[in-house]
């Protein structure tokens, strides 16, 4: 017992003194204060000031940004995943309503409606139930992530239509909406992953020029200027954001002008 | 200031975006350090505090009690996943009873972006007395703040300082015999 009493008070005598030294009194003053326990505790205190010393690591600034952007994903795709809020479960349930009104058979018939192409049957319930998930993710960011896979599967159904020789005047302009529409709520996004999002619209942009230019030649010759009008709006958007990229960060265009500008270059 | 972090981790709680983007600017940079030493390379601390965060994000709903002691915890799990998938990789298939068992960043000089004695002395320590000793001696909090953080007694945060000194003393006295 006395032995362990000796072990508490030791351990309460170095906390005490590793409090003091850390107010400033010198490490003397503080070990003529024990005299029975100085051959103990000086090498202790020692080796605390020492670890004191180590020196800081600190971070990378561009690790931490990478780690708040991956947080971000992962809470958009928790969000898109979790139970809906009640209000959107209501939402939800009047789109459900409205589907089984017009004779179609819940779950089976969105997903037969997913592969839907522009022009048949099952595309508009396509594009009712993209609306429901828009309508469901909540956070600004989110939505902006939805808007550019938006875009993208609008690419795909371009693709797909040229593919069998047909050019859908309205699915080209939706594809450049949609990318457009992801800069909608912009500036409510931290500032780490407005970035992140610009840079992917930028890089869309390109990819999407580059698709269109490939498949032009495939499409009728009297639906070419359409394609035309679509690849030079996509290529002012890469050029654009790959000038602010280019920019140093303190000269780059508010997210606010980067509105402005996306909204000037929709046809 | 933790009455505020207790409302930013309520918040979080509830997967406010903005909540958990400000939890990690503010722990980021102390658990960064405490894996870096532990790990002593500067991609793989980037790495598996990447992943601290990520899983901070996936189950902080069932949180309970101070977010430091928790979020220590799961840090160590990693650093601990990290050293035995890396014996593995070695062909050295077996359990890491305690830190003295990993590799010492002299056993691999590539990796010596914290070369240096005390970290290496640092390796010996238990995953509570490590905890304990970088709260204290390189974040700077107090024996107070570490027992509210860890969930800990002030007695016992004393002595696992008390021990963790002791086991450093040791380790170096050792260590001079050797040379």
């Amino acid at each position: 017992m006395t032995a362990m009493n000796d072990r508490n008070a030791i351990e309460d005598i170095l906390d005490d003194c590793l409090a003091r030294l850390k107010r400033g009194e010198d490490r003397e003053k503080v070990l003529a204060s024990y005299p029975e326990h100085r051959e103990e505790l000086e090498p202790l205190l020692r080796l605390a000031g020492e670890l004191e010393h180590l020196p800081r690591v600190e971070p990378r600034e561009k690790a931490v940004h990478r780690t708040l952007f991956q947080l971000g994903e992962e809470t958009a795709r928790m969000k898109l995943v979790s139970r809906p809020s009640y209000k959107a479960r209501v939402w939800f349930a009047r789109a459900a309503v409205l589907l089984l009104s017009f004779g179609l058979v819940g779950y089976g018939a969105v997903s037969l409606a997913e592969a839907s192409l522009p022009g048949q049957f099952l595309y508009p319930l396509k594009l009712i139930t993209e609306q429901v998930r828009l309508n469901l993710v909540r956070t600004p960011g989110g939505q902006a992530e939805l808007r550019i896979a938006l875009s993208e599967k609008r690419l795909q159904e371009v693709v797909s239509s040229a593919e069998r020789g047909r050019v859908d005047q309205a699915v080209l302009d939706a594809m450049l909406r949609e990318a457009a529409a992801a800069l909608d709520n912009i500036e409510q996004i931290p500032p780490y992953q407005q970035e992140a999002i610009m840079g992917r619209l930028g890089s869309l942009s390109g990819r999407q020029q580059k698709v269109l230019e490939s498949l032009k030649p495939k499409v009728p010759p009297q639906d070419r200027p359409l394609f035309d009008t679509a690849i030079q709006t996509c290529n002012q958007r890469w050029r654009w954001m790959h000038q602010r990229e280019n920019m140093e960060p303190s000269r780059r265009p508010e997210p606010r002008q980067v509105i402005r500008q996306w909204r000037q270059m929709c046809p | 200031m933790n009455e505020h972090l207790d409302i930013l981790v309520e918040r979080a709680r509830r997967h406010d975006p903005d909540a958990l983007a400000e939890l990690c600017e503010r722990l980021y940079p102390e658990l960064y350090r405490y894996i870096a030493y532990r790990v002593g390379g500067k991609e793989d601390a980037e790495d598996l505090t990447s992943e601290l965060f990520l899983r901070m994000v996936r189950s902080i709903k069932n949180l309970k009690g101070s977010i430091r002691g928790w979020i220590y915890r799961i840090a160590e799990n990693l650093v601990t996943d990290y050293y035995r998938r890396r014996a593995v990789r070695r062909g050295v298939i077996g359990e890491i009873e305690s830190p003295d068992t990993m590799p010492s960043p002299q056993a691999d000089p590539s990796r010596g972006l914290l070369a240096g004695d005390l970290q290496r002395g640092m390796r010996t320590l238990t995953a509570e007395q490590y905890q304990v000793v970088t709260l204290k001696f390189l974040e700077g909090y107090s024996t107070e703040e570490i027992a509210a953080f860890l969930g800990k007694s002030t007695g016992a945060v004393k002595a696992l300082q008390f021990r963790a000194l002791q086991g450093l003393r040791g380790f170096f006295t050792e260590d001079d015999r050797h040379e």
